[in-house]
């Protein structure tokens, strides 16, 4: 009995510590204990609009705070807009779903995964066809206590860092041994060998506009600014393409083409060529928040 | 029984006499966990402290006195219980009695008339019934009432780790691993309580000083509020007379309420630093209040009951704050005085309490 408690309190005191290291990184390159960055959401009132921005790297912000991502500025244009004297009281909240390292092809399930947040307007701001995805992902998908219980851990890849930061290979190395315990009770319990046929870029897409108009009730689809190459302009006039024949028609759908603007491919708004600085998100949120806010005074009128 | 229902109707006249608190407390808090069970998001530490909430929500009434009863029911258990435990240890029938007293009419309890609206209460009655329960070898319903408990308030586990320290202290290791294990389990419950309303709910403990270990706790925020002295006083006025004779009642108890004593330390120590140290200190009032005891039961009956009389007097103006009960003072100062002659008999006489064969077998 004594050893069974032993390793209850182990985990719990695991726990504990992983509670710690979201808390330490949440607000900054981390994420909370459900996977999306900033602080969990308090359950959604009766006055509150929310708005969702879903994504890969673009999105989630890489290099900068959570506060200063896409989300929390549209956040803050459409709270300005709704504040007319005459009209209803209502509080807008935002929440940044972008996941770093995700391929569009994984937006959909994570929309779905993130259903009983119930936002209003989802943007769904795609990265680039080719952008860097792979390299590094946050949330992980290959985390078994994840898959289990929709908790995503933190700690092994704090002490990672901290061991990198600290020049500790203990803390490095115990941080990786977390990881991969993890990874492998995913391999056991939840990996089913199958390989995923990857879908098209567009298609991809698509999917997840459908996913979001399943779950909001206006759906907002960003193209992403690009480098320029063939391909990727190829991708992009696809993607536009295909908004126009599929969404058209749909009043609850709303398109933004971030590559039409040139201010947006300025390398004095981007952190490494690719992520946008603070300064770069806000820029983006000027051109993104007109369309949300229709939607949202739809959703209040 | 009786000595309950009078105990209990006593405190519950007292709970009723008490003003209206004239500061925020934590009503709101848990009438709300009372009201609804569950507040999404809730960002105080008392909304972990969910089941005396949860229990008196479902009976009928209105709130302010359904809390004051359960006040002055929990704390009347908790002083007779005490008086139980006393004779279990091997004290004097003289001294449960007057322990009894003591405990239903001291600080902690009396102040949990004037605000009720809290787990305290039943926090003073877990300490003595958990160790008596303990004591007679009922680990697994010590258990069981911890895992309840814990509910309330996270002292419940302390009782049980205490009373591991001691079985250690004692060298009796089967008895110390069975203890360990109840406890274990009993924090495990607490833990658990507090990850499903964290998960679940979106519970958090909020800026509470409490969880800030490695910054002061509460300690150091509650003396920045208070200068020195006040800070003193209100540590004084918790057990008053009893801080002068609980010291010297240490070396003239049974052994096993010793090792008690001693195994508690760092429990008070720990909570003494998270908590109000004024209050959370009162939590340990099953082991100070009988080695206090001890020592005015060297005075002559007479004066030794009058030395309680004062130190309940003194806590009807401190801890119930009834407001036509003269200054405390001169009740505080006359349970010091005869304190103090309780000390110097109890030097005179230098020998232990006459050993009293424990009212039952013990395992300690």
């Amino acid at each position: 009995m004594l050893a069974a408690e032993a390793l209850a309190l182990a985990a719990a005191l695991l726990l504990v510590a992983d509670f710690r290291a979201h808390r330490q990184s949440e607000l900054l390159g981390g994420v909370n204990i459900w996977g999306y960055r900033g602080p969990v959401v308090p359950q959604k009132g009766a006055d509150e609009i929310r708005i969702a921005v879903q994504g890969g790297d673009l999105a989630f912000g890489w290099g900068v705070a959570a506060s200063e991502t896409l989300a929390p500025n549209l956040r803050m244009h459409a709270a300005v807009a709704l504040d007319r004297s005459g009209r209803a009281r209502h509080r807008v909240t935002a929440v940044n779903l972008g996941a770093m390292g995700l391929p569009p092809s994984g937006y959909a399930a994570h929309l779905e995964r993130h259903r009983d947040l119930r936002p209003d307007v989802i943007c769904v701001y795609a990265d680039p066809a080719r952008a860097g995805h792979g390299t590094s992902v946050l949330p992980r998908g290959d985390s078994a206590i994840s898959a289990a219980t929709g908790y995503v851990p933190m700690l092994p890849l704090v002490l990672v860092d901290k061991g990198r930061s600290m020049h500790s290979a203990a803390v490095e190395r115990a941080g990786r041994l977390l990881e991969s315990i993890d990874r492998s009770m995913y391999g056991l319990l939840f990996d089913r060998g199958h390989v995923r046929q990857d879908a098209s870029y567009t298609d991809a897409i698509e999917a997840a506009v459908r996913a979001a108009l399943g779950i909001a009730s206006g759906v907002v689809v960003v193209a992403p600014p690009y480098s320029g190459t063939d391909e990727d302009a190829k991708s992009h006039s696809a993607l536009v393409a295909m908004v126009g024949s599929t969404f058209h028609d749909d009043p609850r759908v709303r398109f933004v083409d971030l590559a039409a603007i040139p201010e947006l491919t300025a390398g004095s708004i981007r952190l490494d060529g690719v992520n946008f600085s603070a300064g770069g998100h806000a820029r983006v949120a000027q051109h993104v928040a007109p369309a949300v806010i229709d939607l949202v005074q739809a959703r209040v009128q | 029984m009786k000595l309950y229902a009078a105990i209990a109707a006593l405190l519950a006249a007292i709970a009723f006499l008490t003003p209206a608190p004239d500061r925020q407390t934590d009503r709101d808090i848990y009438e709300a966990t009372a009201n609804r069970v569950v507040i999404p998001d809730c960002t105080d530490l008392h909304c972990f402290r969910v089941v005396i909430a949860w229990v008196l929500g479902v009976l009928p009434g209105p709130s302010v006195a359904k809390w004051k009863l359960y006040a002055a029911l929990s704390n009347a258990a908790a002083a007779v219980v005490l008086g139980r435990l006393c004779l279990v240890l091997g004290l004097s029938r003289q001294v449960a009695a007057m322990s009894t007293w003591a405990a239903a009419l001291g600080f902690g309890s009396l102040y949990t008339l004037f605000d009720p609206f809290s787990s305290d209460a039943l926090m003073y009655l877990m300490g003595p019934l958990l160790t008596l329960l303990l004591l007679r070898g009922r680990l697994a319903a010590a258990g069981w009432i911890g895992a309840v408990g814990v509910l309330g308030k996270e002292f419940a586990a302390a009782p049980l780790y205490i009373f591991t320290l001691a079985a250690a202290m004692r060298r009796q290791w089967p008895l110390m691993w069975r203890a360990l294990a109840t406890a274990n389990a009993v924090l495990l419950v607490w833990l658990g309580l507090q990850f499903f309303l964290m998960l679940r709910f979106n519970y958090h403990y909020g800026d509470s000083a409490s969880t800030h270990l490695l910054s002061g706790g509460n300690l150091l925020p509650w003396f920045s509020r208070l200068s020195p002295r006040l800070a003193l006083s209100s540590v004084f006025t918790e057990y008053g007379a009893l801080w002068l004779l609980a010291p010297i009642g240490f070396f003239l108890v049974p052994s096993r309420l010793r090792y008690l004593a001693i195994a508690a330390v760092p429990a008070a120590l720990a909570f003494a630093y998270v908590q109000q140290p004024d209050r959370a200190l009162w939590n340990f009032h099953y082991l100070m209040i009988p080695m206090a005891i001890v020592v005015v039961a060297c005075l002559p009956s007479p004066w030794a009951w009058t030395l309680v009389g004062c130190f309940a007097f003194a806590n009807l103006r401190l801890g119930a704050q009834l407001t036509f009960i003269p200054a405390a003072r001169v009740a505080l100062l006359a349970s010091v005085a005869l304190a103090v002659a309780a000390a110097i008999a109890a030097w005179r006489a230098r020998r232990p309490v006459p050993a009293h064969s424990p009212a039952e077998a013990v395992v300690l």
